[in-house]
């Protein structure tokens, strides 16, 4: 497990992180989403100990990371824009990572995860698409054999068979060898598919940190038509209301609550139509930012 | 998953190897590099020497070619691979330093290299050792190869010891001169974000203090009318900049530290002793800096990479000191540059003092931000720092220190030394002196500047040191002439009209009973006590120390006329009468009228060149030197040999000198 224990990052007088706290399980995927600048890819320089947090502490398997090969040989990093030793091949940068994980990368694996997806290992790096980089990034963190894989925007820049093939490929991982990827992403839509445990960031501080199941038992959309006012004005009395849409007579709500519960308040007002439904990860993403003020409704005013 | 015991697996070497695979260039260009400019250059050298060894002795084929070996094995030994091969280390560390921590210019890459598991003490180390090895494997090599071809061509001479003993040494010398550079290197590296900054830092660190050296002592000439010369000398201060030190003393160790014509350079530190002074410190500046780049590396955040320099303290020092530098430094521009009035002048000067201060501070920001609004950022301590350069410029420029003013009083006076300028014969304007360790031999001055410059100074006693002091003198300030007198600390306009005799420059060390020196040039203005000074008993053999049949051997004689040199051979014999006669008139009417005489431009002047051997130990060729002697009315024995040459026609016509032949020939030293 990766223990996040109140760490804090500034550069200069901004400040990316500050007193983020919570724990990533292993064997999950944990999604980590933020809005921009929302500190997602300083937290995982962190957890891989390339950077060093101003506060806090943070913890694989119990040993802090930070200046600890122990802990670092746990861990690989693949950034959003990997570096390739100029004029490299993927066997040079094969041979690069496996002299840095000996004891767990696996060439073998690697050459034939080079072959499943079609990539010429002695073709120079630099020829290779953004999406093809990615692909090799990926391919390396797989075959090095790591507990933790932490992957920063990963799935951008691949195509949509690539995509499926590399969830895939992470979950077999999972279950085979017991990893656990660490994905951060705009993509919610993507990680939705693939993520069991979720860390939202925004403005460099941890909002929710949940198992993704949970934290949808625990957010609705209710789509309800009313009687009259009051019907509404005591479903918003009894129940947590964070957003609230009007189209007619068709009420839209995002409530917080457990679902008997909201439900019980509901029909408690004799609605002429109501509906529950689950909200999705994109859904819960900008319904918990925008309580936060994250909001840009304005802008077409 | 990876456990403690794998990740042990991880060893120094394997990062080495790993390392080195990524810098196989520098490791080609090192080997190219040494093996050109060692074993190729030598070969090259045996042979061009060899082929045109018949200069020597005409036909004697074995006495040629044993000559010939003997000038490549010197040649080789004892200037171009100590020179070459420190050159080689000095570039070579600062390329290999660069190079090897080229990560930390590269955000990606330092992302990369600092998520693997290994510490960043553990990649400093790494590439530490690979940088001396891509320098010190194709340097054994070169050196193994070089001295091979020599002892090929030269051990059955006998030269087999001096060969090994110069290979071990340049080996020795040029590690010393690649452990400073790479040391210097890599702090100035675990300083910055980019590679320019690096190669801005390695200038900063490395040449800041030598460049304040400079730029005080040029300071110091152009504010202070007594000025002669800061007491120390710039071997003193090499070792504060590891590229002089570092090139300058690996090549002297690279000679075998004695028994070669590097014994002066080792002398230029004053002793030997003080050699081994400035060896030991610039050994310990070199570790600091190896300390210091360590611990800035270690604790170094990746996000200072492509960040210009984050060191905050670093940043305030050097923009505070540069600032300061580039302010004094505008200062002496100017008064090199302008030709105006001199209190315009002082306006001008601080004008561009305060404009070049600020501009490099401004721009030392923005290079260490990579932001060109940070200009101005710190407009406060800008601020505060034109102020401190305008402050020192009024001590230099008002001598609020009382430099200028400052005597010694009798009492405190251990031993005075002056040096004369009235009358020198040397083909610059310098006097000459005896050899200490050729004795008999004359050489000029400045030929010997690698021996201790006092050897041109004569000793005087502390009354004459003091009354030349306490003398009246001349200074010049604001475009007017004054006349000070020290003893009542009062000084007045001095017109030309008032100004009916010629005057003279002196220049005094005295060391004080209180143990520092004390060193000045007075334009004396009283002539009785210049006279006073010429006419000590001993001054005269001491000042110019020349006697019949000293002067080597005669070549050529070179008559000037009027800014035009006319070259006239004439027999040995009759040069050396010319010199004996010469001499003789001097030792019969020396005085200072016939000092001044001679040095006026109604004097004509017999430029002499002749051989003399080398002043180098170890070195037998003969130098080419030259001797100007200048002939007066009262020079009759000269002018007898003169005209028994048919040579008087020569002489100077005064009236068709202009301004030039006087500054030329006349050596005059202006009222």
């Amino acid at each position: 497990m990766i223990e996040i224990k109140g760490i804090s990052k500034k550069y200069d007088d901004i400040e990316a992180l500050s007193n983020v706290s919570f724990d990533m399980p292993e064997g999950q995927v944990f999604g980590l989403v933020g809005t921009n600048g929302a500190g997602k890819s300083t937290l995982l320089r962190c957890i891989c100990g390339v950077c060093k947090p101003d506060e806090g502490e943070i913890l694989v398997d119990g040993e802090p990371v930070y200046e600890n090969p122990i802990a670092k040989s746990k861990i690989f990093f693949i950034s959003d824009d990997q570096y390739y030793f100029p004029g490299s091949t993927p066997d040079e940068m094969m041979n690069y990572y496996a002299s840095m994980y000996p004891a767990s990368f696996s060439k073998e694996r690697f050459g034939r995860l080079m072959n499943a997806l079609s990539l010429d290992r002695k073709r120079k790096i630099q020829t290779y698409s953004k999406g093809m980089k990615k692909q090799l990034s990926i391919l390396l963190g797989i075959a090095s054999g790591c507990k933790y894989i932490l992957c920063d925007e990963t799935f951008d820049g691949l195509d949509p068979v690539v995509r499926q093939a590399v969830k895939r490929l992470f979950i077999h991982d999972m279950d085979e060898y017991g990893i656990t990827p660490v994905i951060a992403s705009h993509n919610l839509r993507e990680l939705e598919d693939i993520c069991e445990f979720v860390g939202l960031l925004h403005k460099g501080g941890v909002i929710l940190s949940k198992d993704l199941g949970d934290m949808k038992l625990e957010i609705f959309k209710v789509q309800a038509v009313f009687k009259d006012q009051a019907s509404l004005d005591t479903v918003r009395a009894n129940c947590k209301v964070i957003a609230e849409e009007h189209r007619g007579s068709l009420i839209t709500l995002t409530i917080r609550g457990l679902r008997t519960e909201v439900e019980t308040v509901i029909t408690s007002q004799l609605p002429i139509f109501y509906e529950v439904l689950p909200l999705t990860l994109e859904e819960i993403f900008i319904s918990e930012t925008e309580v936060l003020g994250y909001d840009f409704a304005e802008i077409t005013k | 998953m990876t456990s403690q015991k794998s990740q042990n697996k991880i060893t120094l070497l394997g990062l080495m190897r790993e390392d080195l695979k990524h810098r196989r260039w520098m490791l080609v260009l090192s080997a190219f590099v040494q093996l050109i400019f060692g074993p190729v250059a030598t070969l090259m050298t045996f042979i061009d020497l060899e082929a045109q060894s018949y200069y020597y002795y005409g036909d004697d084929f074995l006495r040629n070619k044993e000559r010939a070996v003997q000038y490549a094995v010197e040649r080789m030994t004892r200037s171009y691979l100590p020179i070459m091969m420190a050159f080689i280390a000095v570039v070579g560390a600062l390329i290999v330093g660069i190079g090897g921590y080229r990560h930390l210019f590269n955000r990606r890459m330092t992302d990369m290299v600092n998520s693997v598991p290994v510490t960043r003490g553990k990649q400093f180390d790494c590439i530490y050792y690979n940088n001396w090895l891509i320098w010190f494997v194709p340097q054994l090599v070169s050196t193994i190869l070089t001295t091979f071809i020599m002892l090929i061509r030269a051990a059955s001479y006998g030269w087999a010891p001096a060969i090994l003993r110069s290979a071990f040494f340049v080996l020795i010398g040029s590690a010393l001169a690649f452990a400073c550079m790479l040391h210097l290197t890599i702090l100035a590296v675990a300083l910055s974000g980019t590679i320019f900054n690096a190669l801005l830092n390695v200038a900063f660190i490395g040449f800041d203090c030598i460049v304040a050296f400079y730029i005080l002592r040029g300071l110091c000439s152009v504010c202070f009318t007594t000025y002669a010369g800061l007491p120390v000398s710039i071997p003193d201060i090499c070792w504060l900049s590891a590229p002089l030190s570092g090139g300058y003393l690996g090549a002297i160790i690279s000679t075998g530290l004695s028994g070669n014509k590097y014994n002066d350079a080792i002398q230029s530190f004053g002793t030997e002793s003080s050699f081994w002074l400035v060896l030991i410190a610039t050994i310990i500046v070199a570790i600091v800096n190896l300390i210091l780049a360590y611990s800035l590396y270690t604790k170094r955040k990746s996000e200072e990479s492509e960040n210009g320099v984050s060191n905050k303290p670093y940043r305030m020092c050097i923009r505070f000191f540069n600032s300061v530098l580039a302010g004094l430094f505008a200062a002496m521009l100017i008064e090199e540059i302008f030709y105006i009035d001199e209190k315009a002048l002082i306006v001008w000067q601080f004008i561009f003092a305060a404009v070049f201060c600020v501009l490099v501070f401004g721009l030392i920001d923005m290079v260490h931000t990579r932001s060109a609004r940070e200009f101005f950022k710190n407009w406060k301590q800008m601020i505060v720092i034109v102020g401190v350069t305008v402050a020192i410029l009024v001590t230099f420029i008002f001598d609020l220190t009382g430099f200028d003013k400052r005597i010694v009083s009798e009492n405190n006076i251990e031993t005075a030394l002056i040096d004369s300028y009235i009358y020198a014969m040397g083909s610059d304007g310098s006097g000459y002196v005896k050899d200490p360790e050729n004795d008999g031999v004359l050489y000029e001055e400045y030929m010997l500047s690698g021996y201790d410059e006092r050897a041109s100074y004569i000793e005087i006693p502390a009354e004459a040191a003091y009354e030349l002091m306490t003398a009246e003198r001349l200074f010049w300030r604001y475009g007017e002439r004054y006349l000070y007198n020290p003893l009542n600390g009062r000084s007045e306009i001095l017109p030309d009209s008032a100004l009916d005799h010629t005057t003279e420059y002196f220049d005094i060390i005295i060391d004080k009973k209180s143990g520092s020196e004390f060193r000045r040039s007075y334009q004396i203005f009283d002539r009785d006590v210049m006279a006073d000074v010429v006419s000590l008993p001993g001054f005269m053999e001491a000042a110019y120390p020349f006697r019949a049949g000293e002067l080597g051997y005669p070549i050529t004689i070179w008559i000037s006329n009027n800014g035009m040199s006319h070259e006239i051979q004439i027999p040995e014999d009759k040069m050396h009468d010319l010199f004996d006669a010469t001499i003789e008139d001097f030792r019969a009417n020396y005085s200072l009228d016939y000092l001044e005489m001679k040095n006026s431009v109604e004097a004509y002047c017999l430029e002499c060149q002749y051989y003399v051997k080398s002043p180098r130990a170890g070195d037998d060729a003969y130098w080419t030197y030259t001797l100007n002697l200048y002939v007066t009315d009262l020079d009759v024995r000269t002018i007898a040999v003169l005209e028994e040459l048919g040579l008087q026609d020569y002489k100077y016509d005064p009236d068709s000198l202009n301004e030039w032949d006087y500054y030329e020939y006349g050596y005059y030293d202006g009222y």
